[in-house]
């Protein structure tokens, strides 16, 4: 090394580990030679790179771990509190001579008692040992609504159920938005009753909640500019959507499916996608995509496919098989004209479901049901038995809004 | 669902990031409170850095919950002013403890849909998050054990020499040499393309 100072202590220097004396003579001799000052670069550089890379995004632990760390803090707490000789002397004290005078008095009554000639019988007084806990009744509270941009809704339609065979390809439409979750807020909690069927759509409400599921997903990048490098807090990305899938258990027809499929835009710039599901025509008798009902006038239009930076979408697609294979077809789809990996779509009866599975099939069961989509087939016990399945502690209070809008609905 | 830690948080606790007021009293219940304030201000850190260590999150968290366990059972007053360097060292200490145990039991496929499924994010961030890690660790790994455990110490967690002295047991001279020839290593190995 042509400099006197030694190549670490350039690095502890760049590191903030240095005794400021020596700092100032670095600081000074680098003042004096570039050789010096491009060595200090070359260390920065590193070291921001390495802040960079190694950086993560802030996890928690679960609640159920914060739980167990909290009991046993206070299973310590109750030990330290019994180990405390101070605070047992002081306890013992504080009741030790009430407790005393207590038992002097009993026993000079009870002495007094025997000695006098005369016993009267003993008066029973009733004690009322409990008392009914009058529960509160369910506050209404109108959830804080966040507005939403209006979606741009073409005249497009789909019909209920479609057969592999009538429609062997159906395309997403790609819709944004929740405007209606507001209505649908509004007209339960304020004026108690159910919606008519043209105040709310379905694919609105299913849309309101963010979902990841855990299924498969399929993840599409430009690939005309392959990942690296991918520098997303930059706005340097090649990322344009992610779709994901989780499948589940029909809960209003158990021989049904119910396909979730959540798309998730790249967070920098708007993103063309198109969405077709192909049934498996040997093992799907019938489908149909919730939501997209046909109103009076209504004609096939053509399908948006525009999704906004940073937008997401969900939707539900009901699924009967004709017979006991998984096997329930394909989802294709497309960015900025690009094919994405597809999805096979099968249906795994034991895997385990993800908590938004759980809320996503309560929100598209709650809303058939309010709608009267499948009056003979969905009831109270059904959304009661969902809403039980789902509701817990941990529950967002976005979330939480939507299962009081539920308890409030089942009161009606 | 993972609550935030304002949703987590008892009514009457609140914590800024590494300002835990020190423990002043015996009382269990400022005990009680100490704890999930220096839960609340340490836990991501540790998962962060068990989690480069065990490369699965899920695991991290366990390791993490443990080492807060252990801290019940501590005398807070002996440790609270090195409570960080105390943390780090039995998150550590846990986490290569575990890497020992579990590092001939799990096939590939375990390990592999682990990690997808480990992280709180979107798929998409996963991997790209796993991408960027996977390809440093390539040249991390190449660098020996003390270089490489003190990289991520002092770069990942920002640490200061004496907290990692206090961390690993070797000597603040010591660290300074690794770290310094770790980085230099680092420089002579980065491709052009993934340099900084």
């Amino acid at each position: 090394m042509k400099h006197p100072l030694e190549d670490s202590q350039l690095t502890a220097y760049v590191l903030g580990e240095i005794e400021p004396d020596k700092a100032a003579f670095i600081e000074s001799a680098a003042a004096e030679d570039p050789n010096l000052r491009q060595k200090i670069h070359e260390i920065e550089d590193i070291q921001r790179f390495l802040k960079e890379r190694l950086a993560k995004p802030a996890e928690q632990l679960h609640p159920r771990q914060y739980e167990n760390v909290k009991r046993n803090a206070r299973i310590q707490k109750s030990a330290i509190a019994k180990l405390s000789f101070a605070a047992l002397k002081d306890r013992l004290l504080s009741w030790l001579i009430p407790s005393a005078a207590i038992a002097v008095i009993t026993f000079t009554t009870f002495v007094l008692m025997h000695m006098s000639a005369k016993s009267s019988p003993p008066i029973v007084k009733p004690i009322n040992v409990g008392i009914e806990a009058a529960r509160p009744p369910i506050q209404a509270q109108a959830p804080s609504v966040t507005p939403q941009p209006v979606p741009l809704l073409s005249s497009f339609a789909h019909p209920g159920f479609l057969t592999p065979k009538d429609c062997p390809v159906i395309e997403i439409p790609i819709i944004t938005g929740c405007p209606k979750i507001s209505v649908l807020n509004k007209i339960i909690l304020m004026e108690s009753r159910f919606p008519k069927n043209e105040e709310i759509n379905i694919e609105e409400i299913i849309n309101s909640y963010p979902l990841r599921l855990n299924g498969v997903s399929s993840i599409a990048r430009d690939q005309n500019n392959q990942w690296h490098p991918d520098d997303r807090e930059k706005g340097k990305s090649s990322h344009f959507a992610t779709l994901s899938t989780e499948m589940i258990a029909c809960p209003w027809r158990p021989s049904a499916t119910l396909l979730l499929i959540s798309i998730r835009a790249n967070t920098i710039k708007d993103c063309d996608i198109k969405i077709s599901f192909q049934p498996n025509p040997e093992n799907v008798s019938r489908y149909r995509l919730l939501g997209f009902t046909p109103t009076s006038g209504q004609t096939f239009g053509s399908t948006p496919t525009r999704l906004s930076a940073g937008a997401y979408t969900s939707f539900a697609i009901e699924i009967a098989s004709s017979n006991a294979s998984t096997n329930l077809g394909l989802l294709t789809w497309s960015t900025e004209g690009q094919p994405a990996p597809t999805i096979s779509l099968i249906h795994k009866a034991d895997a385990e479901l993800s908590d938004d599975a759980r809320f996503a099939t309560l929100v598209c069961a709650y809303t058939l049901w309010i709608t009267k989509d499948l009056l003979e087939i969905i009831d109270k016990e059904i959304i009661a038995a969902l809403t039980r399945e789902t509701s817990s502690v941990t529950l967002p209070p976005e979330r939480r809004e939507f299962i009081n809008l539920i308890e409030r609905s089942l009161q009606f | 669902m993972t609550k935030t830690s304002s949703q987590i948080l008892g009514p009457n606790v609140s914590c800024d990031k590494d300002s835990i007021p020190p423990l002043v009293t015996s009382n269990p219940l400022d005990r009680e409170t100490w704890i999930e304030r220096a839960m609340i201000a340490h836990q991501s850190a540790l998962i962060s850095y068990a989690s480069t260590i065990l490369n699965d999150n899920e695991l991290a968290k366990d390791v993490v919950q443990d080492t807060f366990i252990r801290l019940c059972d501590q005398d807070a007053e002996k440790i609270q002013h090195n409570l960080k360097p105390w943390l780090f060292t039995v998150c550590r200490n846990r986490a290569f403890d575990i890497l020992r145990k579990e590092k001939n039991k799990h096939h590939l496929d375990d390990s592999q849909w682990r990690k997808i499924t480990s992280a709180n994010l979107q798929p998409d961030e996963v991997i790209d998050q796993q991408e960027k890690m996977a390809r440093l660790s390539t040249y991390l790994e190449r660098l020996s054990h003390n270089q490489r455990d003190v990289i991520i110490l002092k770069f990942q967690q920002g640490l200061s020499y004496k907290d990692i002295n206090i961390i690993t047991g070797l000597t603040i001279s010591n660290i300074g040499v690794l770290i310094h020839t770790g980085l230099k290593r680092l420089n002579e190995w980065l491709p052009e393309d993934f340099r900084p």
